[in-house]
């Protein structure tokens, strides 16, 4: 951007250089909270496309469950990669979604085994991973919260 | 007579022993073993680094690499066998499993590359801590218990 720079001098303080100090969703925790998400997104992802397309009549709700995880993790992963305030309320909505999925078919897979054959990723809170499932949007929640509170300061900070 | 019976008691003794292992068996125990130590050492050393706020060293990178080959020598030897033998019990799965471990070393060290310090180092650990997981997945599918 030459224009900018050459009137650049004459301005005492533009706003450029603060913006990178906005944390960012991809930066710091948000560096292992993606690596995370994309685990979960990819194998999600797979294991549901293999169970719609070769086994669908089995377990349908199953299935579809399984097909809605994946798609959820997919949108929490691209949403705290882009980091935007749109991408970041995204990204909220999508792990409340998350937590309320884990929480919601977790329940009905004790209640009712048959209707769930411990066949998504959120049976029995995600106890076949390790209960990552039901961690996950719990820290994923505490960090966005965080790092909204660091911007908004930040965004504050840069406007003084 | 008594080897009658002792061949009649041997003979129940392997047929019990036949029915609680799998019908298809895991041929790599020992280099899935080697994986899953690496693989769980990186994780341990990186969590450490992590937790000490430091940045990843070079010869933990290497270790990754090794990691890696360990990998594809695995994968070698599957497909080999995949060739010769009958397989696993489900393709597709298998395939997507197989190509995951072999994508998560190098993909993983990109995206800790691009933030070196305390929470590269914690990359690095998801994924020491994920290969085991893959791999016990991998071998589930494998032998059908998936």
């Amino acid at each position: 951007m030459p224009e900018p720079a050459d009137v650049g001098s004459a301005i005492p303080s533009p706003p450029e250089p603060e913006i990178h100090q906005i944390p960012s969703t991809r930066r710091g925790a948000g560096r292992v909270l993606v690596a995370v998400y994309a685990v979960f997104a990819i194998a999600a992802t797979s294991r549901a496309g293999v169970q719609l397309v070769t086994k669908f009549s089995d377990a349908r709700l199953a299935y579809v469950l399984s097909a809605f995880a994946a798609v959820v993790y997919v949108v929490i992963t691209a949403a705290l990669i882009k980091g935007t305030a749109t991408a970041r309320r995204v990204a909220t909505i999508g792990i409340v979604i998350e937590l309320i999925g884990v929480l919601v078919v977790g329940a009905f897979s004790y209640v009712d085994s048959a209707v769930f054959p411990r066949a998504t990723v959120w049976s029995h809170f995600g106890e076949g991973y390790g209960f990552v499932p039901l961690l996950l949007p719990i820290l994923g929640l505490w960090f966005l919260r965080r790092s909204n509170a660091a911007r908004s300061s930040a965004a504050r900070s840069a406007v003084r | 007579m008594t080897g009658v019976s002792l061949l009649g008691t041997t003979r129940g003794l392997t047929d019990s022993v036949a029915s609680l292992t799998p019908v298809v068996s895991w041929p790599w125990p020992l280099l899935s073993m080697v994986i899953t130590v690496i693989a769980l050492v990186i994780a341990a050393v990186c969590a450490v680094l992590a937790v000490m706020k430091k940045s990843t060293p070079m010869v933990v990178l290497a270790l990754v690499g090794i990691l890696e080959a360990a990998i594809a020598v695995l994968a070698i030897a599957m497909v080999l066998e995949w060739g010769s033998a009958q397989g696993p019990a489900e393709p597709f799965v298998y395939l997507g499993y197989l190509l995951m471990c072999l994508a998560t070393p190098p993909a993983m060290v990109w995206w800790a590359r691009g933030e070196p310090g305390r929470w590269g180092s914690g990359v690095l650990a998801v994924a020491g801590l994920m290969l085991p997981v893959l791999l016990l997945r991998l071998q589930q599918v494998w032998t059908g218990r998936a």
